[in-house]
């Protein structure tokens, strides 16, 4: 299905990630914020040009992984990343980028979660979905959990120059996922 | 007691987990497989992020303990227990070799956070695992297809700083 549109919305559009995508999530990637918030540890152009090439061409059931990249009017403002696909358990762990190249208005955080419900529970039938948060992303914290539920606080995880911070999973499950659209319906 | 594992350890230790199948194993935080195979095995074996361990009692195989992804930025790793029948008891000789055990593997590979995932339900491993030192940060909530339910997972940690 790499390549193809499996949903949209309004204006919006979901894709999976394919090879001509490996420049855009190479420029995002080599944004200092983000490698930030998103990695253990800041990356050389070397490791974000593999992380980028495995991002692109990363398969669901042969890699547990595939990523979908979100657009509107044909540009591309997210990355949703499902990594860790368990479909046994049908869980998986997710990680979202807004694009750092254009401003984001504040209702976009919003949109984007509600894609990777949609993604995730309808398009891949998943039973539940979680993230990780580092305690400096607060922003990002403040969004999640106002659709996803803190379940786990892993203190003093990530180390940073020798100053250790907390980190968060948060997680969402199907059944909540749909009961929240149905509330939102009526 | 506890022991490092030998190569001659796998084959009989492999023979009793499938046939004991008491839980699954945890081959990452909070990411279980229940479909363990002699690769998998070897695979752990030749590991070179992982220490492994056999537990005892007297001569019967009654366990083993992994200590897996060591993060050498982050100085922690994933561990998980396993007993073929009945926990060691919170507080016996036993436990206090298996904690002696983890404080060495410590100090070894410079580690100031283990972390370990259990499913629901367990109260003898928990009561174990707490008297060890770790201390509970939250409940995975069904994470895990495990015995025709989407089962919860506890997350503990202990910190060496």
């Amino acid at each position: 299905m790499s390549g193809r549109v499996l949903s949209s919305k309004e204006h919006m559009q979901a894709r999976r990630a394919s090879a001509p995508d490996q420049g855009l999530l190479e420029r995002w990637y080599s944004y200092p914020k983000i490698q930030d918030y998103l990695e253990d540890a800041s990356m050389s152009p070397e490791e974000i040009r593999c992380k980028t090439a495995h991002l692109t061409s990363c398969d669901p059931f042969r890699d547990g992984e595939c990523v979908f990249i979100l657009e509107v009017a044909s540009r591309p403002v997210a990355m949703i990343h499902f990594v860790r696909l368990n479909w046994i358990s049908r869980v998986a762990e997710v990680v979202f980028m807004l694009s750092p190249e254009m401003p984001c208005p504040p209702w976009r955080g919003a949109i984007l979660l509600d894609w990777a419900g949609r993604l995730a529970f309808t398009d891949l039938n998943l039973h539940k979905v979680y993230a990780f948060v580092y305690q400096r992303n607060r922003r990002s914290f403040r969004l999640l959990t106002r659709f996803m539920r803190t379940e786990v606080v892993l203190k003093k995880y990530l180390n940073r120059a020798n100053v250790y911070e907390d980190a968060y999973i948060v997680g969402l499950t199907a059944a909540e996922y749909h009961a929240a659209h149905q509330q939102y319906r009526t | 007691m506890i022991r490092q594992a030998t190569a001659s350890d796998w084959d009989l230790l492999l023979r009793t987990y499938q046939l004991s199948r008491t839980t699954p194993l945890f081959t990452a935080f909070a990411e279980a497989t229940t479909f363990t195979l002699p690769a998998s095995f070897a695979e752990y074996r030749h590991r070179r992020d992982s220490a492994f361990w056999i537990l005892q009692r007297g001569h019967q195989l009654a366990g083993f303990v992994f200590l897996q992804d060591i993060d050498a930025t982050n100085h922690s790793a994933n561990i998980d227990i396993g007993f073929f029948d009945a926990p060691f008891t919170a507080g016996s000789q036993d436990a206090a070799a298996l904690n002696d055990a983890l404080r060495q593997a410590c100090i070894r590979h410079d580690l100031t956070r283990l972390q370990i995932a259990i499913l629901d339900g367990q109260a003898a491993k928990l009561a174990l695992i707490e008297s060890l030192g770790f201390q509970k940060e939250g409940v995975l909530r069904e994470q895990f297809y495990w015995q025709g339910a989407q089962r919860d997972l506890v997350c503990l940690a202990r910190l060496e700083r």
